[in-house]
């Protein structure tokens, strides 16, 4: 094996290689011309920019050094801090509507025997691979004071007023929760469907009901997934900015919106980067609080 | 006996999954401008308003075109990494994977306004090729999930004893390794293209003057709000069934292996 | 079926287009001399009634073509972005006269020489070095005239915040504090011509009067076309909206009223980035806007208000009567000082967005 750049190396380093040398060198450069891509890509338009953003929120301006002013603006001003508060809020609303929603889906999915179990993954695949933007739409028609929520229910004679559900944070929450609910099932229906059957035929027959093989065995054995689907979705749901913003009718305000609205309409970069950082921050946070609850291995299940 | 009630109770979550992707198609076909449902006369005019238009035309073959160079982009820099890392141990490994797939756990917003500042100054906005490139970041991961999910249940001996028998390091990839994972790299390239063909707060900011179609239906969605949006929000959802249908179908053999 | 035939032929146009456009791939700048680029806040308003008015014409008269973008409400970041980028993408930018003032200010504006026949017919006052005039338009106090019929509707800016006569959802726009607090200003008791000058105390006597009616807000509208969106889909059944997006209700058989007393008219301005490399076309451009004859079409196309006075020679006492910028009209509503605006916005930014999200 003295061809190509394993070989190359080979003969650089000047000494007779053992094949088992050979070998090494050959897996090592092997991994770095396969990582060598992603790498590289990674490093410019991933990091580089990131790292950037961060280093501009710590300016006060165009030219100038380094400088806390932004998040001295971020924490002392009233409106920032609510809508931290209110993104956090409504996110981990979203996260709790998805779980609750989410978890008797995915069970009832990993359950099903597979004729069954294939089309409800198809109805089930079918929002989950339409656009946000049609979703969202959609919902916009449900659930106007006209829409076909208010009209079906009134028709059912079941109100005579419309309900508030546009244009406020309880839309706001319906249309998040919806286009979030898949990304909660999938894990979770994932790590069900893994759990070996035996240990539950097993439990059974050791004489535990069905609600306690339930609660000792498939809840605990189904955290990982759940853990995985409650990070996907708060963290997806705090970055979220097309739904609210086209759902709340200007009244719910999400730190998304709030950046868009400071590079877009203002041209403050630096108080924008500012409250990404804030936003990434916590993230990470979650991030970590996850990774010690259930484990690093876990996450990558 | 708790399955007839577990059914039961999941049944009004379907419908809250299912009905709004579907309310939109009788939307479409609504012969007025504002919205109404159930719309009280038929019509294609907004069809005829999309295929007519040429700025949604362009729109569309804008996302389409950044889409397709996003899939092959993205599925081969994201297989390569998940080939190169999946035998990897150690530390080091562990923070490339962890590198590689924290796209997926960043609100899109950072990245998009992070990028938009890069983009600026490198006068890539606007471009196709600074929004291939965002793209493709979000894309790799899903790519790397995908075959590093299949590649799991790949058994490295193969490599050996193709080795033994003679065969270069590119012949065993291409001949035994990759059919054993293609499939994991097809369900990576349609994710990569539907990640990058759906994106929306990218494209808002980096995608420049010439809208992908996700801008355009946003912008409508903020500014005009006319069924047109319905109707090509139909012809996206009639081709997502048609794909998951034909997956189906195809997918049917293969499920009884695995 | 024509219909079809049709649409197919011009699909194979549009794919045409498209294919054409791949091989441009993305630059819009392949034709320097011979092309400019209009950006506005798109709808038909933009592409059918302008352009038809004078863009057309323009092009026919001048052989330069003029490719027209829609970009709602993210002009001022955009225009700053692209001059301090070097980036020229724009050489004509819609704005709001506020949002023209502060571009100006900061000096991303090229200056415009107006041809000496405008400068005969307009007023000098609103002949900016860098702001164009383009159209006026009016904010005006709009209704569902089902729900409010003739002898019970609201007259006035405070009969908006009187939810006991005239209950229901209301909207008013969402992008600035301007044209709310001089709407919540005149509710509050303050006569229109005393509005002016804006100071401190009185902005925050608005945004009082604002909080007031916050509860009865059901959305503030993001774009003149979701103001239509709303009163058609009967979503909110009062407000403050764009007198043209009332009449585009009507005309769309819905019902709705309206009145122009105590309106808020508001002039809708051209802006030149500084570095844009056409700016003589563009400065062309807006010459042609101005002129009588294009301003008297868009006075008949979409009910615009025009700009240059004598555009109202061209028109019939009935077209004058119906119309917002008609001098008759004119006197009934309060001018938006935009001078004001131009610093306050930034300044009251903060308080206007924890208004509407109601903190």
């Amino acid at each position: 094996m003295t061809t190509g750049a394993a070989g190359w190396v080979v003969r650089l380093s000047g000494r007779a290689a053992s094949p088992r040398r050979k070998l090494m060198i050959h897996r090592a450069v092997r991994f770095q011309v396969l990582l060598a891509p992603v790498l590289m890509l990674f490093a410019v338009f991933y990091v580089y920019p990131i790292v950037r953003m961060l280093a501009i929120s710590f300016t006060a301006g165009r030219h100038s050094s380094f400088s806390l002013d932004q998040y001295q603006a971020v924490f002392t001003s009233s409106l920032y801090l609510s809508v931290i508060a209110d993104t956090l809020r409504i996110s981990a609303a979203a996260t709790v509507g998805a779980l609750l929603m989410g978890y008797p889906v995915a069970y009832l999915l990993a359950r099903a025997k597979e004729r069954a179990a294939g089309w409800l993954m198809t109805l089930l695949l079918l929002p989950f691979w339409t656009s946000l933007l049609v979703r969202t739409y959609a919902w916009m028609v449900l659930l106007q004071r006209e829409g076909v929520v208010n009209t079906t229910l009134r028709q059912l004679g079941l109100i005579d007023r419309p309900l508030p559900t546009m244009f406020n944070e309880v839309g706001v929450l319906i249309g998040t929760t919806h286009i979030l609910l898949p990304f909660m099932i999938f894990p979770i229906y994932s790590v069900l469907k893994g759990i070996d059957p035996d240990l539950a035929k097993a439990a059974a027959g050791l004489g535990a009901g069905p609600g306690q093989v339930f609660r000792k065995i498939t809840l605990p054995l189904s955290l990982p997934g759940v853990g995985a689907g409650v990070m996907i979705v708060f963290i997806s749901a705090l970055g979220f900015f097309v739904t609210p913003a086209l759902l709340g009718g200007g009244k719910v305000i999400v730190i998304a919106m709030t950046i868009e609205k400071l590079i877009n309409d203002f041209v403050n970069w630096e108080l924008a980067a500012a409250l990404a950082t804030v936003l990434l921050v916590v993230t990470a946070l979650f991030v970590v609080l996850y990774e010690r609850v259930l484990g690093t291995e876990r996450m990558w299940s | 006996m708790r399955r007839p009630s577990l059914a039961v109770l999941c049944t009004p979550i379907f419908v809250y999954l299912v009905a709004p992707t579907l309310i939109v198609v009788p939307m479409a076909f609504s012969a007025s401008t504002f919205l109404e449902f159930p719309p009280a006369h038929l019509s294609m005019r907004w069809f005829n308003e999309y295929i007519t238009d040429e700025r949604w035309l362009l729109a569309t073959w804008r996302s389409l075109r950044v889409a397709f160079s996003v899939m092959v982009l993205a599925t081969v820099i994201g297989t390569l990494a998940a080939l190169a890392l999946q035998q990897a141990r150690g530390r080091t490994a562990t923070l490339l994977k962890l590198l590689i797939l924290s796209p997926i756990m960043l609100p899109v917003i950072i990245y998009a306004i992070a990028v938009y500042a890069l983009y600026s100054r490198l006068h890539l906005v606007g471009t196709d090729l600074g929004l291939v490139l965002a793209h493709t970041i979000l894309a790799v991961p899903f790519v790397f999930l995908t075959v590093t999910a299949t590649s799991a249940r790949y058994n490295v001996l193969l490599d050996r004893a193709a080795a033994s028998s003679g065969a270069g390091p590119w012949r065993t990839f291409w001949e035994i390794r990759l059919p054993l994972i293609r499939r994991g790299v097809l369900a990576g390239a349609l994710f990569a293209f539907i990640t990058s063909f759906d994106e929306v707060v990218v494209a808002l900011f980096v995608g420049g003057l010439d809208a992908t179609l996700p801008k355009r239906m946003f912008d409508e969605l903020r500014w005009n709000l006319n069924p047109t949006i319905a109707a090509v929000a139909t012809i996206l959802v009639s081709l997502t069934t048609l794909v998951l249908w034909a997956g189906m179908r195809s997918r049917r053999p293969i499920a009884r292996e695995s | 079926m024509i219909e079809l035939r049709v649409a197919r032929r011009r699909f194979l146009q549009g794919a045409l287009a498209g294919a054409a456009s791949f091989s441009a791939f993305g630059s819009q700048r392949a034709h320097a001399q011979t092309q400019i680029v209009e950006a506005g806040w798109g709808g038909d308003y933009q592409f059918k009634h302008q352009f038809q008015a004078f863009v057309e014409p323009f092009m026919k008269e001048t052989g330069i073509k003029v490719v027209q973008v829609a970009s709602p409400g993210n002009a001022v970041g955009i225009v700053k972005a692209q001059v301090e980028n070097k980036n020229p993408e724009w050489d004509l930018v819609e704005v709001t006269e506020p949002e023209g003032l502060r571009l100006k200010a900061r000096g991303l504006l090229a200056p415009i020489k107006y041809d000496d026949a405008i400068r005969a017919d307009l007023p000098h006052e609103i002949l900016d070095e860098y702001v164009a005039p383009r159209v006026y338009t009016s904010q005006v106090l709009a209704w569902n005239s089902k729900v409010f019929p003739a002898d019970n509707h609201p007259k006035t800016w405070a009969d908006l915040w009187d939810v006991k006569r005239f209950p229901g959802p209301r909207t008013a726009s969402a992008w600035f504090p301007q044209d709310n607090i001089e709407m919540a200003l005149m509710a509050d008791g303050v006569p229109k011509d005393q509005v002016y000058p804006l100071d401190d105390k009185k902005v925050e006597r608005g945004f009082a009067k604002l909080r007031e009616l916050r509860p009865h807000m059901h959305v503030w509208y993001n774009a003149g076309a979701q103001s239509v969106q709303l009163f058609a889909d009967e979503e909110v059944l009062l407000g403050m909206i764009y007198e043209n997006r009332a009449r585009e209700i009507q005309k769309a058989g819905h019902p709705i009223d309206w009145t122009l007393d105590n309106a808020i008219i508001e002039q809708g301005s051209y802006v030149i980035p500084a570095d844009s490399r056409n700016v003589e076309a563009a400065t062309k451009l807006i010459n042609v806007c101005l002129r009588r004859d294009s301003q008297a079409a868009l006075v008949k196309i979409n009910q615009y208000g025009a700009v240059n006075p004598r555009a109202y020679d061209q028109l019939s006492e009935a077209e004058k009567a119906k119309n917002l910028g008609a001098p008759e009209n004119y006197r009934k509503q309060l001018r938006l000082d935009a001078r004001y605006w131009v610093q306050a916005t930034a300044k009251y930014s903060d308080e206007w967005e924890s208004l509407k999200a109601g903190k």
